[in-house]
């Protein structure tokens, strides 16, 4: 795919991440590569749905520099380090969707319940070690927990997919997503003895489960 | 388009995205305005408000015949010069939390970011302490309030208080929540505020 083709598919598969409730707010990015030295992403602190085609951002992988009236995301870091780790992978996005934040807030690793999962993530679904956003510690800690994975938990941070095609690196995140709902609502039903999950549900189940008020300091 | 209009379509736009999450029960979006400030009526129908379901309150005087509401928007403006919206609702996850006085962690970095370092449950007459260096507590009996330097800014502290309030509760049923460092999640904050800052100069024009 051509740069300008690349700008507007990466426009639009950010408004359907903010439709199919993915993100929120600015949250979360996306990039394509654009070749084996630079790729494309998303800036720095645009809605998605304000997003247009000028404003993506050209990154050299290895340099990070970059041109043009936006900044990248501060995550281009981590998204240079899966391009240069990963010469099959073309597309990446990080999200910041409900039920891989479940997983990311527990810093738990999830299986793979089944085969959508199994191939488009793989055997089970590793959580990062936790780092600063845009730090070493972080870009490091998500490329080791991607090792043979097309996607990971961030710690406290949501998730991360990819693929080898822009639309597979979306699949991906809903297939990630899925599995995640999936793994918990078992969870949850197995421990509450609840028959069906539901929000309301889960309330009663939780209000009767917590006997004294939390507090955290 | 002037000032007051554009604060108005600041808030009904506010109020439709939150419909649209379902988190529209007992709703009331706010943003400051010269006079005082302007907020949307109990009777709004969130799906497709109008101008018709805002309404203004002039800077003093309006709390003493408006509703609790009214009172806890006087409270935040006065108190806070850099607040420029504020939201009141009555979202599943966060109330259900305000009833047991619980105070959620920072177990996600957007909730770190956008709202601090807690969110805190409190009685309405105590908001203020609540919300000491945060942009959201929860209110005994009412639900949840939350902040921002623009309405659409508050509307998306409201999304992801009530996603990090879900997360909390679920993430004990799979594991232990683990919340970020104090001193990480100060900085997330500062860093929000600071990148954010530009965007949100004149906060209702959006």
């Amino acid at each position: 795919m051509r740069e300008k083709e690349l700008r507007t598919a990466l426009t639009e598969a950010g408004k359907r991440l903010v439709r199919e409730n993915l993100v929120q707010g600015t949250w979360g990015n996306l990039s394509a590569r654009l070749d084996e030295k630079r790729m494309i992403v998303t800036p720095s602190g645009i809605d998605y749905l304000l997003l247009t085609p000028d404003d993506m951002v050209v990154v050299d992988i290895e340099s990070l520099e970059h041109a043009g009236p936006h900044k990248p995301t501060s995550e281009k870091k981590l998204h240079a380090a899966i391009y240069a780790d990963r010469r099959e992978i073309n597309a990446v996005i990080h999200t910041h969707s409900e039920y891989c934040s479940v997983a990311a807030a527990a810093r738990a690793d999830f299986p793979s319940l089944d085969n959508a999962a199994r191939t488009a993530v793989g055997q089970n679904i590793r959580c990062a070690a936790y780092g600063l956003p845009g730090t070493k510690k972080m870009t490091q800690a998500t490329v080791a927990a991607l090792k043979d994975r097309n996607g990971c938990f961030l710690a406290n941070h949501g998730a991360i997919a990819m693929g080898t095609s822009l639309e597979n690196a979306l699949n991906a995140c809903r297939i990630l997503e899925n599995a995640a709902r999936e793994h918990i609502e078992k969870t949850v039903l197995k421990k509450t003895g609840l028959k069906t999950f539901s929000d309301e549900a889960l309330l009663e189940a939780f209000f009767g489960k917590v006997e004294t008020p939390i507090c955290y300091d | 388009m002037s000032d007051n209009s554009r604060i108005i379509r600041s808030i009904i736009s506010a109020a439709s995205r939150l419909s649209a999450q379902g988190l529209a029960v007992n709703l009331s979006v706010c943003a400051r305005s010269d006079a005082g400030f302007f907020m949307t009526a109990p009777s709004a129908d969130f799906s497709a408000p109008s101008e018709n379901d805002v309404f203004p309150v002039p800077l003093s005087g309006g709390g003493a015949e408006g509703g609790k509401e009214t009172k806890i928007f006087e409270t935040v403006f006065a108190a806070k010069k850099k607040i420029n919206a504020a939201i009141l609702a009555s979202p599943p996850y966060l109330t259900r939390l305000s009833e047991l006085g619980a105070e959620i962690p920072p177990i996600l970095d957007d909730f770190a970011q956008i709202i601090g370092s807690s969110m805190k449950t409190a009685a309405a007459q105590k908001i203020l302490s609540a919300l000491k260096g945060r942009n959201g507590c929860m209110i005994e009996n009412l639900g949840a309030l939350v902040l921002g330097r623009t309405a659409d800014e508050a509307a998306t502290a409201l999304l992801v208080a009530e996603k990090t309030a879900k997360t909390y509760v679920l993430a004990q049923y799979i594991g232990t929540p683990a919340p970020i460092s104090l001193f990480e999640t100060k900085l997330m904050n500062f860093v929000y505020k600071v990148k954010y800052s530009k965007k949100a100069v004149n906060p209702n024009e959006k």
